[in-house]
């Protein structure tokens, strides 16, 4: 890694936090086939960062704020099965998307913030958002250390784990918010379009080497950390969009895991 | 007489408009091993959700062991394996077990009471489809129920695994004196293993003796058209084709 001046420090531990948190709920996102689902969060997010932008609102707060709505709607019509997921998420994606696209026009600040938010920009990253990810990363241990067997139970069947006494809508929605806040967070350092790749790409690999539910945890981390330090380090060697090049690194990952298969 | 475990009075059950079960009433006693069978689509997995109180009828009742659905299956009198579940969980047999049993030789023994004790380190997703059914069995057995629902456990297991399940649960019927209730497509199979059948294409076309099922006119009302049953017997001994044409 090349030497890294002190104002990288916090945005460089805040992307290794971050990377471990998409990680550990990066198993459930695969199982739950919820990879589109997180295409649609970060992209609403967009517009809500977009909002915040214009009216001069930390944009945090309304990246969260539309990402969270998307994600119910998500989340509620893929389950109540009233249209097809990839409907509900093609038009949502795509208006809130259009919504920040046209917003950030408005604000005049469409090129430079636009593209950060798009590809990510370790610039961007503050000591606040160290914090907050610091401690989302906690409420995740605890949330997965405490409800393993639920959730396992609910990654099986969700009316098999309703018949074990398990709170399926109340886990089903914690997750997703669970899922969404991690997503919207990783945004400025991954950005709207590549964060997929962190959520997704982490837990398929590691499902293809390890059968046991805590090894498949290790490892998606494990995946997870090398991806983020791999992608860091060439977009601080060849000054690139660090979204871009860590999502490159997954997808090398992936590609490779799935030719050892034959 | 036996007790009765499972009570559905006039059941109906519909989604906005469309009536998908329609006066549906039957009983099922302490040890009775019920096959359901009719075409896609007649509101078997339906049925099955309302008895677990997934869905509420809009007319009619359902009791298991004289409780509301909810209450019994929060007593732990119902168990309940679905149609399909997800196959690439990271755990082995007895991981899959300890979801919901803590002692160690609980698990043990209902591994052992599937013949799956052999294979209890080894990872679910490698096993085979047979094997797979039975560890689920073993699970859903695991909290004691008295009665337990299966949804079409035998899609994609082949015709010997199959025979070898339905003893299984014939065995485990009497042992663990559970009653069952499966859902199947396979007519001609499940005549020789289950005590009752009922057929189902949104009302209750048949209810009794599984020989009574083997009729031309009940089977084309059933499906609507005329159909063909492979009628296997174990060890296919006495193995016919039975047509309604
Ligand atoms: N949640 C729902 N909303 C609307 N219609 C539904 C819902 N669930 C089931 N149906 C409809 O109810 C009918 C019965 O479905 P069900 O799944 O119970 O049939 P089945 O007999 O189990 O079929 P299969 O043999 O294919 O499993 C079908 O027409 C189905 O489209």
């Amino acid at each position: 890694m090349p030497c890294v001046p002190d104002f990288l420090i916090v945005p460089l531990i805040t992307a290794f936090v971050v990377a471990v948190s998409l990680s550990l709920l990066s198993f459930f996102v695969v199982l739950k086939r919820w990879a589109f689902l997180s295409v649609g969060v970060s992209h609403a997010a967009f517009g809500g960062i977009a909002l915040g932008v214009l009216i001069g609102v930390s944009p945090e707060f309304t990246a969260l704020g539309f990402g969270v709505v998307a994600a119910f709607l998500i989340a509620y019509f893929k389950r109540k099965g009233g249209f097809h997921e990839d409907i509900t998420v093609g038009v949502l994606f795509s208006f809130f998307m259009a919504v920040g696209v046209v917003l950030f026009a408005l604000s005049k600040s469409y090129i430079t913030n636009a593209f950060s938010y798009l590809f990510g920009n370790l610039l961007m990253v503050s000591g606040g958002d160290f914090s907050f990810s610091v401690a989302l990363l906690l409420v995740d241990c605890l949330f997965l250390w405490l409800k393993k067997r639920e959730l396992l139970l609910l990654m099986m069947d969700e009316d098999m784990a309703y018949v074990y006494g398990v709170n399926v809508d109340f886990l089903y929605y914690a997750l997703v918010f669970l899922v969404t806040i991690n997503v919207v967070v990783a945004i400025k350092l991954v950005g709207v379009i590549l964060v997929t790749a962190l959520v997704v790409v982490p837990a398929s690999v590691a499902l293809k080497i390890a059968h046991r539910f805590w090894w498949v945890i290790f490892w998606s981390v494990f995946f997870g950390i090398v991806s983020t330090f791999s992608g860091i380090t060439a977009s601080l060697l060849w000054d690139l969009p660090p979204g871009a090049t860590i999502a490159l690194f997954c997808g090398i990952l992936f590609f490779v895991s799935v030719l050892k298969r034959y | 007489m036996k007790k009765t475990v499972l009570v559905l009075e006039d059941v109906t059950v519909a989604f906005g408009s469309k009536i998908v079960l329609k006066d549906i009433s039957f009983e099922v006693r302490e040890g009775e091993f019920w096959g359901i069978i009719g075409p896609n689509g007649g509101g078997k997995t339906t049925l099955l959700k309302t008895i677990l109180g997934l869905i509420k009828p809009v007319k009619g009742t359902v009791s298991i062991m004289g409780l509301p659905p909810k209450e019994a299956v929060r007593k732990g009198y119902v168990g309940y394996l679905p149609q399909r579940i997800e196959n690439y969980l990271p755990l082995s047999c007895e991981d899959v077990l300890s979801l919901v049993v803590s002692e160690k030789r609980e698990i043990e023994r209902l591994l052992e009471l599937v013949g799956m004790k052999d294979k209890r380190e080894q990872p679910f997703s490698s096993l085979s489809g047979g094997e797979k059914q039975r560890v689920l069995i073993a699970m859903v057995l695991a909290k004691k129920p008295r009665l337990l629902l299966l949804d079409e456990p035998n899609t994609g297991i082949d015709i010997v695994a199959q025979d070898a399940f339905y003893e299984l649960l014939r065995r485990i019927k009497v042992e663990e004196n559970v009653s069952i209730l499966m859902v199947s497509h396979d007519v001609g199979v499940i005549v020789n293993f289950v005590d009752r059948v009922a057929c189902l294409n949104r009302t209750l076309h048949y209810e009794g003796d599984p020989r009574g099922v083997l009729d031309c006119d009940l089977l084309k009302r059933l499906y609507g058209t005329d159909v063909e049953v492979f009628v296997h017997h174990p060890e296919c001994k006495g193995c016919h084709v039975f047509r309604t044409s």
